[in-house]
């Protein structure tokens, strides 16, 4: 598409993922002309090479279908990215030939994202939860030490956004099961919600009258971007047991299809292959331009200097390249030196209070066969601990059931635990005699085995931490010799209570249910192994946390220029035709998944952007 | 049943070559009479179905398919037999080949009753397109009206409003309907090499019609009451179309989907496609004609023997080329709908860039698009594992050589068709069996495992360049199979019902329906 | 008359033996195997492949083999079986472990209630059988593997791990904690042989990425387990006298 950059736009938006898209068909559909930069490869026309990429995968992590490819020297690679093999306990974590991220902390920053068209939703699990009124108010309410969200930004005022983001994606729920914790809904969802799966149906029944940290337990459908009907021409979810990482059916929401409807608005252009290297400032502090370094289908540069793009004088420009690459990104565009501290960062704030969900995994078997790797890989949820007193002491966390069996909790079931009934190992613990089986003795123990599967998720607040920050390599750079991000992680005290907290509750849970618990004790020298404060006895207990694939907090919003990067309408502070979108802009980190937020907060700034550009 | 197009060809046929298996005498007054004909002739003594085992291909002859025709409706097969009584995957497929070949010539057979030959409208026709029967404010739709006199394409159809003052005889392309111009689940246009769009229209038979309307199903309430009111009458809660039965003497239901180019005066000049009058309509009131030319053509026939129906692909011979045939190179003076052999910058079966909207692209026929696609059908050999030295693509190959050469087709626009394949379940005693809840897998094994028209499903077409023998030439649900995506159908009712979803008996045409509250505003439901 | 399979069903021949007649065939497409009548004395080499599948899988043949395949996962199977180690000696491995177990399920037929796959296991144990029964042993292994995952778990890597379980020194025996070293890498065989896996039968679902189920399937009971593992029962037939079933009864 070489005319692009001879064409006028009102707006550029750099990255294609689910804020970028939405923001480009609110304009699109505005009449404004919008031109979308992705760093990676363009959606393509069907997913059969996504399809055969995935089958093929002996790890079906979530990248398994998506390029580029997950085995190669990230130095060498234009647009690369974590990925969930960089993480694994051989400390590949730390080496920079094969992670992407250049990790300092002594604790893994453990979410990865995409760089593609269509983002990092491509292979979201589809989660829609609205953030709670109190997860807007938490220093007031708790007394927490924590930077605040902006006064125009809380439950109340984005109710009716969240409900149009609800309705442009296509969220089934039900609001009666969805209104505590303070949460109203003026509107129905758009779909009625996913029915629950036999194991959350088993827990509901197990559970009914629990009571824990003073909150009533209740398992509740979880809203989610996925089809309990036909809806704008996609399919009815048919239970592919497959939402991460890629759905065959397109029933569960993702954002190749905002772009395809921005597509069809006739205003939106798309650059694929795409890298924006530098935002170039201008006269009074306005962006003048973005230059972007252009690839070809091989990986190789084009042109020996980098190409740009300019939006019209009256229009502006919007980063939506999620919170490490948006914070990298303004971090590199020094502008030659004059600006050390890159674009956007008067208040020093860029790349730090970088947070996740970290996630608590355990698992074990059920008393009886309830079936799993049937239906959605999560149906329901635990709610109720969200929100509480304890907060002024814990991270609090919500609590996902998987109707995955053991596939993500031991990293690849059911192979696993059949290559141990069928080799004579112990991977999955198990197989504690070391049998060797095979016809119908291994059909029942296996049968046995897989049916009785569950597992839980807990996904607990980080509290933010200047510390944890996203800053430049000086020594580590991309394909196209851009420094790659380095992460410094950790988690605080604060967050780690609250892991405690939720180790508790499991084994509240398990032993509730009845169920044999299989979560294994890390080694020590696992770099994902937090030992726990001791409790009352004095004991200690060592677990593994995982990152939720929640990238959050780089660019936060604020009421305050010196302590924010950008204002209620995620409008850089520095420089007035500067927005920088997505989960980058979160004060703090709540326990809701934040993609539903991220949507809300995107058809918010669309508005504002419509409203602050002249008419046609 | 009465079906007002079992009108009788003029000559009875004889049996000789025909194996009877059943006796059973027509007690039905089903007889109607076409121009000039007695009713209760002659033709009471046959069959509804014709009974047309397969002993071969060599076996195919005139003298047969004619006596097939006098059969019921033109011959409309009522199931699928497979050749020479055998069970085999070979046999099988031949048999629902022949079948396919026969249903094809019943359908478009004239819908006055003439034999077919010379091109006119069809049988087929005259079916109700979709949007008169899931209408815009999910009303009920008009009576299904059998014309005995001269059965116009429309006889059937509502009219748009005011601003079709013509449209009597003519079918109406309903070009802001999105499933007219884009492919299913919203996969892309397709543009000749005209820059017009092929259009894609949805049709269904009189059985499949009635069972939507008795049953209510043509609003998003009617869906949601659908499963307490079968429970009142004592039946099972369970979508279910009346499927065909050669015993018992029906056709089931029948939906058809086609796909037309708009023809300019050179592609008329070529005498080539099936023609019909056609209307260009956009709301509220531009009404333009045109010429409609066939070039692919799909049938669904849900039978009691095979629950997931069966699956049927025809296309015109010019619309693109294979890979093979790329590869070994295009004769010169060779043209096809969808491929320019010169085009050395096009990209194959991609969509094109900017909106596919035909309003938002400002095309219509005087300003085609400059963007043409580039399709090329990537081509399968189905192996039939057998030993045999012919892939199941070879032997479709040979029976559209013999249905050419028929002398009722040679010569007329009917033999530039080609049969592409058919699809069946092919798990027995899966594919009898009505309770697909209870079935580990509910499409009982299609048959060929992919089929793309490249005209209907032209972006999930199989992978290109398999090789022959590769066990893979897709990737499930990723590429294009009738009975694996139909599958996923449900019903759609009201979005705050608390009704759930039911399987809708592998059609789409379900999920089109509107409700008949104001907010609904998806697709092409509408309130003032 | 309505399709050959229901007659041929009614007519006796179960749809194993159509699958026998019609499956026992050639395995590479490349090379051309005549027909061989049902009533053959001795079965060819691939039903005894399947037999073997069968015994190890506690699967059923007609599962492993259907009728008509449109995937042929018994072929993807089989050839790479064949060519466990890439190396014409060890292409033996398969062929001798074939014969073997024709001559087990043969003594099982003389009366002897044997489970020929667990007099293999048996015999592979006594010390002067070893080095010739291990590859054999271990392709087994990978045999079941492949059907159920639809993935290649080379002999020679299950071997490995193994031993290396069983070896108390090397520590791998606490029963808490997990070594990545023990996990066996492996390959797809192909997208259709991951679709096609068996252990997604077993636990009565359906493999990850591949769902033909309705909407709401999750929340009610899946289908019995032999519904899965074994082959469908027909419908019985209805007294309704202009059935399929009488008729043909009646034209017989």
């Amino acid at each position: 598409m070489n005319n692009t950059s001879q064409k006028v736009y009102d707006v550029v938006i750099v990255g294609s993922g689910i804020a970028g898209a939405l923001v480009a068909l609110r304009l699109g559909q505005a009449n404004k002309r919008v031109l979308v930069l992705e760093a990676g490869d363009p959606i393509p026309t069907n997913i059969n090479a996504e399809m055969d990429r995935f089958y093929r995968a002996s790890a079906k992590v979530p990248e398994s279908p998506y390029t580029p490819d997950l085995i190669k020297d990230p130095a060498t690679v234009p647009a690369g990215r974590p990925t969930v093999l960089s993480l694994s306990n051989s400390g590949d974590w730390r080496d920079p030939s094969k992670s992407y991220l250049i990790q300092t902390g002594t604790v893994p920053f453990s979410s990865t994202y995409e760089r593609t068209g269509g983002g990092t939703s491509v292979h979201w699990l589809g989660t829609c939860l609205r953030l709670l009124p109190n997860d807007f108010n938490m220093k007031q309410r708790y007394q927490l030490d924590w930077a605040e969200w902006p006064k125009d930004i809380n439950y109340a005022t984005l109710e009716n956004l969240y409900h149009k983001a609800e309705d442009e994606i296509g969220v089934s729920g039900s609001k009666d099961e969805q209104s505590y914790d303070g949460m109203a809904f003026s509107e129905n969802y758009p779909m009625p919600p996913i029915p629950k799966s036999l194991i959350d149906k088993f827990i509901e029944t197990e559970i009914s009258g629990m009571t824990l940290w003073r909150k009533d337990l209740r398992v509740r459908s979880t809203p989610a971007a996925r089809n309990s009907q036909p809806f704008k021409q996609r399919r009815t979810c048919a239970g592919n047991t497959n939402c991460i990482p890629i759905c065959p059916i397109q029933a569960k929401y993702d954002p190749t299809i905002t772009l395809r409807d921005a597509q069809a608005t006739g205003n939106v252009d798309f650059l694929y292959r795409a890298v924006a290297c530098e935002i170039v400032v201008g006269e009074n502090q306005r962006i003048d331009h973005i230059e972007y370094w252009p690839y070809d289908e091989q990986g190789r540069k084009i042109g020996d200097k980098p190409a740009s793009v300019r939006a019209n004088i009256d229009g502006c420009y919007v980063i939506a390249a999620h919170a490490i690459e948006t914070p990298r990104l303004l971090l590199m565009s020094t502008g030659k030196g004059n600006r050390p501290d890159g674009v956007a960062n008067s208040s020093g704030q860029v790349g730090k209070n970088l947070m996740d969900h970290p996630m608590y995994v355990p698992w074990g078997l059920l008393p009886q066969s309830r079936f799993p790797y049937r239906g959605p890989l999560s149906t329901s949820g635990i709610e109720d601990l969200r929100d509480g007193d304890f907060r002024k002491d814990r991270a609090a966390f919500r609590i996902e059931i998987g109707n995955e069996g053991w596939n993500f909790a031991v990293g690849g079931d059911p192979n696993i635990t059949t290559v141990d009934f069928v080799n004579g190992l112990n991977n999955s613990l198990v197989n504690l005699n070391y049998d060797v089986l095979f016809g119908d003795a291994l059909v029942a123990r296996l049968r046995d085995v897989l049916t009785r599967q569950f597992r839980l998720g807990f996904l607990v607040e980080q509290e933010p931490d200047e510390k944890n920050r996203v800053t430049l390599s000086e020594r580590h750079m991309d394909g196209l010799g851009l420094p790659r991000p380095e992460v410094h992680y950790s988690l605080s005290d604060y967050t780690i209570r609250g892991l405690a907290a939720a180790k508790k509750t499991a084994d509240a849970i398990f032993a509730r249910l009845n169920a044999t618990e299989y979560t294994r004790i890390p080694d020590k020298q696992d770099p994902t192994a937090i030992d726990l404060p001791p409790d009352e006895t004095g004991r200690s207990e060592r677990i593994r946390f995982m990152g939720a694939g929640h990238i959050i907090g780089t660019y936060r919003m604020g009421d305050d220029p010196k302590k924010s990067v950008v204002n209620a309408d995620q409008r850089s502070w520095d420089h007035h035709n500067l927005y920088l979108v997505g989960s980058g802009v979160f004060p703090t980190s709540a326990t809701a998944n934040p993609t539903l937020t991220i949507a809300a907060l995107c058809l918010r700034t669309a508005d504002k952007i419509i409203q602050s550009l002249p008419n046609a | 049943m009465t079906n007002f197009d079992r009108i009788v060809v003029g000559f009875i046929a004889t049996f000789a070559l025909l194996v009877c298996f059943c006796s059973i005498a027509l007690t039905k007054g089903r007889v109607t009479s076409g121009p000039g004909q007695e009713p209760g002739a002659a033709e009471s003594k046959l069959p509804a179905c014709p009974d047309f085992s397969l002993q071969g291909f060599e076996t195919i002859d005139f003298t047969k398919i004619s006596a097939l025709q006098a059969h019921g409706i033109r011959g409309l097969p009522c199931d699928a037999v497979a050749e020479n009584q055998k069970s085999d995957a070979r046999s099988l497929q031949h048999g629902f080949d022949y079948y396919s070949w026969l249903t094809f010539l019943a359908l478009n057979s004239p819908a006055s009753g003439a034999p077919i030959g010379a091109d006119a409208p069809t049988v087929w026709e005259t079916y109700k397109q979709l949007p008169d029967v899931m209408r815009a404010k999910g009303e009920p739709p008009e009576k299904w009206i059998e014309s005995q006199t001269d059965p116009l394409i429309g006889a059937n159809r509502q009219l748009p409003l005011a601003g079709c003052p013509d449209a009597n005889g003519k079918m109406i392309i309903h070009m802001n309907m999105e499933e007219t111009y884009n492919q299913p689940f919203k996969s892309g246009p397709l543009f000749d090499q005209n820059g017009n769009y092929a259009v894609f229209v949805i049709f269904m038979n009189k059985t499949m019609f009635e069972y939507i309307t008795q049953k209510g199903l043509f609003n998003r309430e009617g869906q949601e009451a659908f499963p307490k009111m079968q429970q009142a009458l004592h039946e099972d809660p369970e979508i279910d179309f009346p499927g065909g039965n050669l015993k018992k003497e029906v056709v089931g239901s029948i939906m058809i989907k086609a796909s037309w180019k708009l023809m300019t005066e050179s592609d008329l000049a070529e005498r080539s496609y099936h023609v019909i009058d056609g209307l260009l309509y956009r709301a509220p009131t531009s009404c333009t004609p045109v010429k409609l030319g066939l070039i692919g053509f799909h049938v669904g026939h849900k039978t009691d023997s095979r629950q997931q129906w069966i699956w049927t692909t025809f296309e015109h011979k010019d619309n693109a080329p294979t890979e093979q045939e790329v590869k070994a190179g295009i004769p010169e003076g060779q043209k096809y709908n969808f491929y320019d052999p010169h085009c050395q910058t096009c990209s194959v079966n991609q969509t094109p860039d900017g909106s596919w909207d035909p309003d938002v692209r400002k095309w219509d026929l005087s300003h085609p698009s400059e963007f043409k696609s580039q399709i090329v059908r990537t081509g399968i050999h189905t192996s039939f594992n057998d030993g045999g030295p012919t892939t199941l693509e070879d032997d479709v190959k040979t029976l559209n050589d013999k249905f050419h050469k028929l002398p009722q087709i040679a010569g007329t626009v009917w033999a530039n068709y080609d049969l592409i394949t058919t699809q069946w379940p092919s798990s027995f005693p899966c594919a009898t069996k009505k309770d697909p809840g209870n079935l580990p897998d509910p499409t009982c094994m299609p048959f060929p495992p992919f089929l793309a028209n490249s005209t209907l499903e032209t972006f999930s077409q199989p992978l290109e360049q398999a090789e022959a023998g590769k066990n893979d030439p897709g990737l499930p649900l990723a590429t294009s199979s009738c009975i694996s995506c139909h599958n996923n159908a449900t019903t759609k009712p009201p979005s705050t019902s608390s009704t759930e979803v039911m399987r809708s008996d592998f059609t789409y045409i379900l999920e089109k329906a509107c409700s008949t509250k104001a907010n609904d505003t998806q697709g092409n439901c509408k309130h003032d | 008359m309505t399709e050959i399979s229901r007659r041929a069903l009614l007519a006796g021949a179960t749809a194993t033996a159509a699958t026998a007649a019609f499956g026992s065939l050639l395995i590479s497409p490349s090379s051309l195997v005549a027909q061989p009548s049902p009533a053959a004395a001795v079965a060819p080499k691939e039903d005894i492949f399947i037999e073997l599948s069968a015994a190890l899988t506690g699967i059923d043949k007609e599962l492993l083999s259907p009728g008509v395949d449109p995937f042929r996962f018994r072929d993807a199977v089989f050839d790479r079986a064949n060519k466990a180690n890439n190396d014409a000696k060890d292409a033996e491995i398969l062929t001798k472990l074939l014969a073997k177990f024709e001559e087990a399920r043969n003594a099982n037929a003389q009366g002897f209630v044997r489970d020929p796959i667990k007099k293999l296991y048996e015999d592979a144990e006594k010390p002067e059988n070893k080095v010739e029964y291990e590859p054999m042993k271990f392709l087994m292994r990978s045999i079941i593997l492949a059907w159920y995952l639809g993935a290649w778990y080379a002999p020679q890597a299950l071997k490995n791990k193994s031993y290396a379980a069983k070896d108390p020194q090397h520590g791998y025996y606490s029963t808490r904690r997990y070594s990545e070293e023990m996990l066996i890498p492996y390959e797809v065989i192909s997208p259709s042989a991951y679709t096609n896996g068996m252990v997604w039968r077993v636990a009565q679902a359906h493999p990850m990425g591949y769902s033909n189920l309705q909407f709401g399937y999750w929340g009610k009971e899946p289908p019995d387990a032999d519904t899965f593992t074994k082959p469908l029962k027909p419908d019985p037939p209805k007294s309704d006298p202009t059935t399929v079933d009488s008729a043909r009864a009646d034209s017989k």
